[in-house]
């Protein structure tokens, strides 16, 4: 009888002990920016910017539409990009990675005096530039397009979709020779307990 | 004797749980499929053995686009009955061998159902691209 007691007491402190162990473990490590190890959020997330970006450049060059320019690479300034989201993201998480990876074909190069509202990414080459009175580049591409989202839900699942439309305008033609849209679809599903 | 059952079966009960809880403690977050070891016959398909007999790589082709930038296409097909995520990159290598680190490689996330075929397709970021390696491999778990 003492030591079936003993015995429940000491499991009772063990799961005490233990209990307090789980709860008070934290830990914090690198992982690799864009390798699988990321958190998976319903919220638009690292993963998306750069899935998206890397296979809107990939459309572009598929499509063979970077070769229209006379001349290789060719100047491309950045227009507008809605974001239609619920989300206040920074654009240029696209914009930025789609540029590099631009730039990096050969074909194309972005112009940074050059912005839309006349606010360009580089301040300081626009001012040097009007000093020097240099010659403004001659544009021959822009980049504009709108990112939406469409959520639905149903009892124990709610689905987010990320849209992503993006186009190339050549300027003297003033048309959209590519378009593209690439959809991210994600999916959260309820618990057991109900609780997302 | 009988008394004392229920003491008996409180301590083997708080035993049991404090157990499980020791082994899930400091354990977070859980680590799944660690890819020992790499296999597959060409060194330009690289597959975790853990989607074996799930997932096979049936063929990659390779072409040019925009004149000079490396194209390539794999075609992966689900030989089970069930749907399966898997994750997948291409990583780009020059003349030399060399692995081209700018951008840096992009991992990405597709599913396919059960006796399905699809496609992976990606183009080189730049022309000095000249050989790449497909990486396949079971969806990471994290809690």
């Amino acid at each position: 009888m003492k030591f079936q007691k003993l015995f429940s007491l000491s499991g009772l402190a063990l799961l005490s002990t233990a209990l307090l162990f789980t709860s008070g473990c934290r830990s914090t490590e690198y992982v690799d920016a864009d390798g699988p190890r990321t958190i998976v959020t319903r919220d638009i997330n690292i993963q998306d910017w750069a899935q998206a970006a890397d296979e809107m450049v990939q459309s572009m060059v598929e499509s063979g539409v970077l070769e229209r320019a006379p001349e290789l690479p060719a100047v491309m300034a950045v227009s507008q990009i809605v974001n239609d989201t619920s989300e206040s993201v920074n654009i240029e998480r696209l914009t930025g990675r789609l540029r590099a990876s631009l730039n990096r074909t050969g074909k194309i190069v972005t112009a940074t005096t050059i912005g839309l509202g006349d606010v360009p990414d580089d301040p300081l080459a626009q001012r040097e530039a009007q000093r020097r009175s240099a010659e403004r580049p001659e544009v021959f591409w822009t980049l504009s397009g709108v990112i939406m989202e469409d959520n639905v839900r149903t009892r124990r699942t709610a689905q987010t979709t990320y849209i992503f439309i993006l186009r190339l305008t050549e300027v003297d033609s003033q048309l959209a020779l590519w378009e593209d849209e690439r959809r991210i679809t994600k999916q959260e599903s309820r618990g057991f307990l109900g609780i997302f | 004797m009988k008394t004392n059952a229920p003491f008996l079966r409180l301590g083997l009960l708080s035993v049991s749980i404090a157990t499980i809880f020791l082994l899930s403690a400091c354990n977070a977050p859980v680590r799944m499929t660690e890819p020992s070891e790499w296999e597959g016959e060409r060194d330009y398909v690289q597959m975790d053995r853990t989607l074996q007999g799930q997932v096979v790589i049936k063929d990659v082709n390779r072409s040019k686009v925009s004149d000079n930038l490396l194209q390539v296409q794999a075609e992966v097909q689900n030989t089970s009955r069930r749907m399966t995520r898997f994750n997948y990159a291409f990583e780009w290598f020059n003349e030399d061998g060399i692995l081209i680190t700018s951008p840096p490689v992009t991992w990405k996330t597709r599913q396919i159902e059960g006796n399905e075929s699809i496609f992976l397709t990606a183009v080189a970021p730049h022309a000095e691209a000249k050989d790449f390696r497909l990486k396949v491999m079971r969806p990471v778990s994290r809690n």
